[in-house]
């Protein structure tokens, strides 16, 4: 049985976009990467797209899937169907066929400081957290950067200067950390015209995401942070606490 | 200003709206105004304005819808367009038209009240 690929490429040379199909062999198991691979190797060398650890870990292959962002290592021709029109994902410029350049992305990620600042570094030791404080944030820790969450956000879309779900999510995370110390400044920065009260909780972007990371309710708290709750970011910026107040298994 | 106080203003002037819009419309109810007709009549209208209760409620009604609405059109021409020249001119638009619209609102209040 063939499979039927309609993919969306783009010659950055002549600055065309056009649909190529491309008739690949079902096998068992097969994921839309292993046809890419497939339609590399042996029917058109000139195919462009991104890949490395086909594990869904790098974050890399990510693309429109029959018009839904997905990571082509992480999707099972299964699960799509026998016709399968693949697209490089939305709000990014394309570079070539389905490689986009995350420049823009990466920017509004580095402009949220995604590391964890303190005045003062602590050399001697570890800094220290229970499992109670990694609860806190560890689900947003599991991001990838694969961009699925920036491509589905109708706002990204509109909104150029928008920091997208993506930073947002990260912040919240380094806002959660109680090794974190400025906590305020980081507010400060998403509580901006383009920060957090651009989102309109389309919700898109959790349902995209393929490590189960939740950028929009990280959003909905920020907000709640900014608005009303400044003053409970104290109560999180507790490390390092005492270590007879805290137990630590 | 930081954009939470902007969204704060939006948050609290719907709300305001919600209440003080119903209290409008009762208020009508109370001053034992049948219909539409009656309720638009000159001596009807002046006489809601002749009490300082509801004409209170009148001129925070005023002033949360008008809030509320140029802040809210603020968000909209913000995602719109981008720009800090924009933003500026957008919440500088804003902030004077929004005034206007109050200080010309509270003349008429207060022109209605004096007659």
């Amino acid at each position: 049985m063939n499979l039927k690929f309609r993919i969306l490429r783009y010659d950055p040379e002549e600055k065309r976009r056009y649909n190529q199909e491309y008739a690949v062999p079902f096998r068992k198991n097969m994921t839309i990467l292993d046809a890419l691979l497939y339609i590399k190797e042996n029917l058109d060398h000139s195919l462009s797209f991104r890949y490395a650890c086909q594990a869904g870990l790098c974050g890399s292959c990510g693309m429109i899937i029959n018009g839904k962002e997905n990571l082509a290592c992480q999707t099972k021709i299964e699960e799509v169907g026998k016709i399968i029109e693949l697209k490089p994902l939305h709000n990014f410029p394309v570079i070539k066929d389905l490689v986009v350049d995350f420049e823009a992305m990466f920017a509004k990620h580095s402009s949220i400081r995604p590391y964890i600042w303190r005045e003062q570094e602590k050399f001697d030791s570890e800094y220290l957290q229970t499992p109670e404080e990694l609860e806190r944030f560890i689900m947003v820790a599991s991001c990838i950067n694969c961009g699925l969450c920036y491509s589905s956000c109708p706002v990204t879309g509109t909104d150029k200067l928008y920091l997208g779900p993506h930073a947002l999510a990260q912040c919240y995370r380094y806002i959660m950390d109680t090794r974190d110390k400025d906590k305020k400044k980081r507010l400060d920065i998403i509580d901006s015209p383009h920060g957090i009260w651009r989102c309109h909780f389309a919700g898109e972007c959790s349902e995209v995401c393929p490590k189960g990371v939740d950028p929009a309710y990280s959003i909905q708290q920020l907000k709640g942070f900014a608005l009303l709750r400044r003053n409970e970011l104290k109560r999180i910026s507790v490390a390092p606490l005492k270590k007879e107040k805290r137990k630590f298994e | 200003m930081r954009e939470s106080t902007f969204v704060l203003i939006q948050y609290l002037s719907g709300l305001f709206v919600l209440v003080f819009g119903a209290l409008h419309f009762a208020s009508l109810t109370f001053l034992g105004v049948k219909n539409l007709n009656e309720a638009l009549e000159y001596q009807n209208v002046l006489t809601r304005y002749k009490q300082i209760f509801w004409l209170s409620i009148l001129g925070i009604l005023m002033i949360a819808v008008t809030s509320h609405t140029f802040v809210g059109f603020r968000s909209i021409l913000i995602e719109i367009k981008q720009g800090k020249k924009w933003e500026l001119f957008v919440t500088l638009f804003a902030i004077i038209a929004g005034g206007i619209i109050i200080l010309s609102g509270f003349r008429t209040i207060l022109l209605a009240f004096l007659r």
